[in-house]
């Protein structure tokens, strides 16, 4: 369904208006949601599709996933961490262990990977 | 004198019978000529103009029967003429087409054989590739195995250094 102009810009608007500081508000943003559900204006229906695609791409952007074949010892999860904090300061990490990568770590953030994975050099390998 | 005299009294010629039979003679005549000779004349003028009449068109139509002969032969021999340049171009024609159509037969059947060709090069050549990601799989896979009960905690922190260094970059 296409969105309308209206619709898409009242969104936009709800949108920056969850955000605090430069950082999505939770708490704001399900107030926000619950009162375009509550008093249903015109285009409700598109107005809470749109800013929920808004919400879901800001919290992807910032989230960051860290795939290891063997757990990870805390020195260097800090490290990681510490690396990704410098590629963005409102990053929302998540550790897990994927023993589908035969050897070595998978670090996602937003659209952006560093994959060192025995699997990913071999799918290289395969590939070329 | 005295001897045309002697023969015409030898002969009987009695002269007043001879001038009255004379005179008879010419007013028959005469009368004839008036009311019978006039008419039979002209029917046999009538006669002579129409048989004249009949040989000038007897001339006529031999004249005219020996030009339509002659028109005859001319349509025929022209419509031989025109028949036989019928025939040669449809000659030329069904040589062209032949010709056009051997040419176009040819090109079809290059065509179908160059594609044939075409299409069993690709097929090979997937083959190859099937054979070779098959058998790629099959190292993989084997590589995998191998590998993932080779790797050590050692290995893994090289690895992840790998990665956290290429992230920090």
């Amino acid at each position: 369904m296409k969105l309308s102009r209206e619709a898409r810009r009242i969104a936009r608007q709800l949108f920056a208006s969850s955000m605090v500081q430069g950082r999505l508000d939770q708490s704001r943003s399900l107030m926000i949601a619950d009162t375009i559900i509550a008093m249903r204006p015109r285009h409700a229906f598109e107005i809470i599709k749109e800013f929920t695609r808004l919400t879901r791409l800001y919290l992807n952007m910032h989230q960051a996933v860290i795939e290891s074949a063997l757990p990870l010892d805390s020195t260097i999860q800090a490290e990681i961490a510490a690396s990704l904090q410098r590629h963005d300061d409102q990053v929302n990490i998540s550790i897990l262990v994927n023993p589908s990568l035969l050897g070595g770590t998978r670090i996602r953030l937003g659209s952006n990977v560093w994959d060192g994975s025995v699997a990913a050099k071999l799918q290289s390998l395969k590939n070329n | 004198m005295k001897v045309l005299t002697d023969l015409f009294e030898s002969f009987g010629v009695d002269w007043p019978k001879f001038i009255a039979q004379t005179i008879l003679f010419l007013i028959v005549y005469l009368i004839l000529r008036r009311f019978a000779f006039a008419s039979v004349i002209s029917i046999l003028e009538e006669r002579r103009r129409r048989i004249e009449e009949s040989q000038l068109n007897a001339e006529k139509i031999k004249q005219q029967l020996i030009e339509a002969e002659l028109r005859y032969e001319e349509i025929i021999r022209k419509a031989n003429h025109n028949a036989k340049k019928m025939i040669d171009e449809a000659h030329t024609a069904a040589e062209a087409f032949l010709t056009k159509e051997t040419q176009h037969a040819i090109k079809d059947a290059e065509n179908i054989i160059a594609r044939a060709k075409e299409v069993t090069l690709l097929e090979r050549q997937h083959m190859i590739d099937e054979v070779k990601n098959e058998m790629l799989d099959l190292v993989l896979q084997t590589t995998s195995k191998v590998v993932g009960k080779m790797i050590t905690p050692e290995d893994q922190q090289r690895l992840t250094q790998e990665t956290t260094a290429a992230l920090a970059a």
